[in-house]
């Protein structure tokens, strides 16, 4: 049954009933963990600096089901914890494959947009829910027709370009991904299964989605990419293994985390 | 999914009992299959000499809070011994529909009991805080017409929780966890997958044209100082490729990390059937 149609229903059935089920509005925003160089370093030891990097947004769903990942710390500590816990090492997610398990629908924003993920925090269009607890989500990519970076986008869904750097080599480059590459991993351009760091969502409020670029390169082998210069950066052919591996790193879980805030 | 007897079916109780069993795949070989329905598409063959796991925690419970019965202690298993074993037959049940059965797969102990593994297996297995441990060779026909042959040991630490297990669809209903009857004994394997180690995505395409084969052919060539030993340390070092093997969403850039995913699905309900799993930090 499409999310979309559970969730009226849950709506209809419980509005300003106990603390599940009222209906709540759920403000939307994208944002990056990109530090202020736009400097990351993937797990093979290739440094990327991004001069550009956008993507275009479909269609987001919220449950209450476990995420794909499984944390140590599921739930979002408050600000006392979070600087307690910045003292702390890092604590690890471990994704494994299973049987993701969305549970009940608990909200949604069906409408597509578009961001640069280099300009820091962008809204994205309200979208709605129902009170109670919040553990997972769908992240979709879509071919782009809204927001301030269609242009960029080009049709794609997302684009990167850059400089990749490791052991006396640099490569600039330029990244993209049509809706079609992505689809053999992401049907529909839906990535099922992601990180909604757990909430239990009783107001109006917001939810922010976390892009975490680095892992879009962790599987690009970019020492086989002719250099390229910043004029004219070298760009992943189609249907080339380093185009895979970008398509395959933008359908990646880890890339992508969803947290709900009030004001 | 069907739910008959949720609650006391007229009283009385059964039993519950569970074995666990590696199927042929591990007993014998895996083969060698070109379509890749049924064995490696790149040729090779392969023979389990170890196939060890630690299975804990198996539980009988329902959704409704109650819990049945929770085998104690654990037991390490060789599934490369014929035949089915019997792990644990919990009695004086409740004969009703039982349907969150769970179990773990995690590192063995001291105490570990052996159910078709020796004392070496379990001393090995403590020393290395190993949950899983697979042992064996795989062989393929080289293009010059020799046989070459690889060989592997490879432990993993691993804790897994497999919970609301599922039997397969046969009629097309599923079935959670079991039934137990008044006088009867119900009996449920808890199969391991000796395949899973060798798929090539990590989650099953959404195009129902892509299918998941077995491959082995880049595992060879992790053998990276050519000793015919592939090493867990070789398959960490050699990246995936992006052709061949699809992570499906999920963080595995090399050949190790692949595998140690891939690891976390060996265990199964009932021959196909599936639980939820979720890893035990």
């Amino acid at each position: 049954m499409n999310p979309k149609w559970i969730l009226m229903a849950l709506i209809l059935a419980s509005c300003g009933e106990g603390t599940t089920g009222k209906r709540v509005v759920l403000h939307t925003r994208i944002t990056s963990d990109l530090p202020a160089d736009h400097t990351v370093v993937t797990s093979s030891g290739w440094s990327i600096t991004l001069e550009a990097a956008a993507i275009s947004t479909g269609a987001l769903y919220y449950f209450d089901g476990e995420p794909a990942f499984t944390q140590r710390a599921p739930v979002r500590p408050n600000l006392l914890e979070q600087f307690i816990e910045s003292l702390a090492p890092i604590q690890a997610a471990y994704a494994h494959p299973g049987h993701y398990v969305a549970g009940n629908a608990k909200g949604e924003q069906l409408e597509s947009s578009s961001a640069d993920l280099l300009a820091g925090a962008a809204p994205l269009p309200d979208g709605d829910g129902v009170s109670g607890p919040f553990r997972s989500a769908t992240f979709s990519l879509a071919v782009p027709t809204a927001g301030p970076a269609t242009t960029v986008l080009d049709g794609n869904v997302a684009m990167a370009r850059g400089t990749a750097t490791k052991g006396g080599k640099t490569v600039h480059f330029l990244a993209v991904a049509t809706l079609a590459e992505i689809e053999k991993t992401a049907k529909d351009g839906a990535i099922t299964g992601c990180i909604f760091h757990e909430a239990d969502v009783q107001a109006e409020g917001t939810v922010t989605i976390t892009v975490h670029p680095r892992v879009w390169f962790s599987l690009i082998d970019f020492s086989v990419l002719a250099e390229g210069t910043a004029e004219a950066p070298t760009l992943l052919a189609a249907d080339s293994t380093e185009r895979i591996a970008f398509a395959l790193g933008l359908t990646q879980l880890s890339a992508y985390d969803l947290a709900y805030s009030t004001p | 999914m069907i739910a008959f007897c949720a609650a006391g079916c007229g009283g009385g109780t059964g039993s519950a009992k569970f074995t666990t069993w590696g199927e042929e795949y591990i007993e014998d070989e895996i083969p060698a299959d070109p379509t890749g329905e049924g064995g490696f598409i790149d040729g090779w063959t392969l023979h389990y000499s170890k196939f060890l796991v630690t299975m804990h925690g198996i539980k009988v419970a329902a959704s409704d809070g109650t819990v049945g019965a929770t085998m104690e202690g654990s037991k390490l298993i060789d599934n490369t011994v014929a035949g089915k074993k019997d792990l644990v037959t919990f009695t004086d049940l409740e004969a009703r529909a039982w349907d969150e059965v769970s179990y773990q797969i995690k590192p063995a102990t001291a105490t570990s009991e052996l159910v078709g593994a020796t004392e070496a297996d379990r001393t090995m297995m403590v020393a290395g805080g190993y949950s899983l441990y697979v042992a064996g060779e795989a062989t393929k026909t080289s293009t010059s017409g020799g046989m070459v042959t690889k060989t592997f040991k490879l432990g993993y630490t691993l804790g897994t929780q497999y919970t609301h297990c599922l039997q397969a669809e046969e009629s097309g209903q599923e079935i959670a966890g079991l039934v137990v009857t008044e006088g009867g004994t119900d009996v449920s394997e808890l199969t391991t997958h000796g395949d899973h180690f060798f798929y090539d995505r990590l989650k099953a395409s959404p195009d129902p044209a892509v299918a998941t084969v077995l491959r082995f052919d880049e595992k060879a060539i992790a053998d990276a100082n050519n000793d015919n030993d592939v090493t867990q340390s070789e398959l960490n070092a050699l990246a995936i490729d992006v052709r061949k093997y699809d992570p499906s969403g999920f963080d595995a850039p090399t050949l190790g990390a692949f595998m140690t995913a891939l690891a976390r699905t060996v265990g199964h309900y009932r021959g196909e059937g599936e639980c939820s799993i979720s890893n035990i930090p």
